[in-house]
């Protein structure tokens, strides 16, 4: 099992070493770091710098996450993947955690663990305009890809991310994953700490563009689905328990 | 604050909890608060683009049934029980005041097709995906050892 951590960073220099950090906190450690700086115009680089000697450090134009990702795990050398964004940070076991879940399981391809949320104190208003938001909750299913290690053949079979997308790349991923009958399985262990604050890029989307990118990724779903039970003469696209006992 | 469903009574989708698209005739829903989401195509995409112009079910049976050529007592079971889960399901509500008038241009395809009793199709495979209240996953899988945040205090 050889790892590669791809970690996407725009003007990330306030938490990029926190994030670094937990990697190689790791109890298990990734065999290589590849950090994706996506035309940061901070101290990004002068950050990353400081690990020169346990990373590889990529620079590109600024193209979003979605294609940083796709070039770390182009250059990534790993069967098995996993992402970190510049602002989150891994629980030490993370890794170790999920590396036994394939051990177990060897026809696991994605293994998916918990979140907690954390927010900067410079959002506490932000936090109370938005309680009873899913967010504002401490823990939390975690289909974004900070929590994610997979199989490389998994990214393979799904594709690339959507550099397309500026945000919800993520979300299309694993819907196209789920599509594909790519099994998944979701920890129970809250193994990723994904923190808010000012510059998030969570911050910057609009919600009505999210909603709106939310259900054009539905509709190309079910799309897909019906074209697939058309080939194999399924009945129902809906029918989905196939790919329910696998997850 | 639930008004009755009455066959008068305007219809409107909820905007607050539910995001929803029209493309090519088939409506996409998703319920923001569950996670849960929804199609709609053909006759029950022209019943969701109706509703939210706020038709009732008198004038939704009205412009369906003449449309499509069926008996007004089939139209109106069959959008009653549409509209009846829609409810259930949390995606529209009945309004306060009666609908505006029925629009003249309502939402249909130039030629009808064939009618066929309109249906919500309801997906939850994804819910722990979208929910912003998403249910813990039934795992069997590894104890969650001290698995909340111990540990993290280290790292940050």
């Amino acid at each position: 099992m050889i790892i590669s951590c791809v970690i996407p960073v725009y003007n990330g220099e306030r938490f990029l070493g926190e994030a670094l950090d937990s990697v190689f906190a790791q109890t298990l450690p990734p065999a290589e770091v590849i950090v994706v700086d996506d035309g940061s115009t901070d101290n990004t680089a002068v950050v990353a710098a400081r690990y020169a000697d346990r990373i590889t450090y990529v620079r590109q134009e600024n193209a979003g996450p979605a294609a940083a990702r796709n070039r770390g795990v182009r250059s990534a050398r790993g069967d098995f993947i996993a992402f970190l964004d510049a602002d989150d940070f891994w629980h030490p076991e993370k890794l170790a955690r999920q590396a036994a879940r394939f051990a177990a399981r060897p026809e696991l391809e994605i293994s998916i663990t918990h979140q907690s949320t954390f927010w900067e104190p410079e959002l506490d208003d932000r936090r109370r305009a938005m309680q009873g938001h899913a967010l504002t909750k401490e823990v939390l299913p975690g289909y974004v890809l900070q929590t994610m290690l997979a199989r490389r053949r998994a990214l393979a079979k799904v594709g690339e991310f959507n550099p397309e997308l500026r945000f919800g790349e993520d979300t299309d991923w694993f819907i196209r994953a789920q599509d594909a009958g790519v099994p998944l399985e979701l920890l129970p262990d809250v193994l990723v700490t994904r923190r808010f604050h000012k510059n998030n890029l969570t911050w910057q989307r609009e919600a009505d563009g999210l909603h709106n990118n939310l259900l054009d990724m539905i509709q190309h779903s079910l799309k897909r689905r019906r074209r697939n039970a058309s080939d194999t003469n399924t009945v129902q696209p809906e029918s989905q328990d196939d790919e329910r006992t696998t997850r | 604050m639930t008004n009755e469903l009455r066959d008068d009574s305007g219809l409107c989708a909820k905007e607050r909890d539910v995001a929803a698209k029209v493309v090519d005739g088939e409506a996409v829903l998703i319920n923001l608060a569950t996670g849960v989401y929804y199609s709609m195509d053909k006759v029950s995409g022209v019943v969701w683009s109706m509703i939210t112009n706020g038709s009732s079910v008198d004038q939704l049976t009205g412009a369906i049934a003449a449309h499509y050529r069926v008996p007004a007592t089939q139209a109106r079971d069959d959008i009653r029980r549409l509209v009846r889960q829609l409810l259930a399901e949390n995606l529209i509500t009945v309004a306060d005041g009666p609908p505006p008038p029925a629009s003249p241009d309502a939402p249909m395809a130039q030629s009808p097709g064939t009618y066929e009793v309109p249906m919500l199709n309801r997906f939850d495979d994804m819910a722990d995906m979208f929910a912003l209240d998403p249910p813990l996953p039934e795992l069997p899988a590894v104890p969650p050892q001290n698995a909340q945040l111990d540990g993290l205090d280290s790292a940050r």
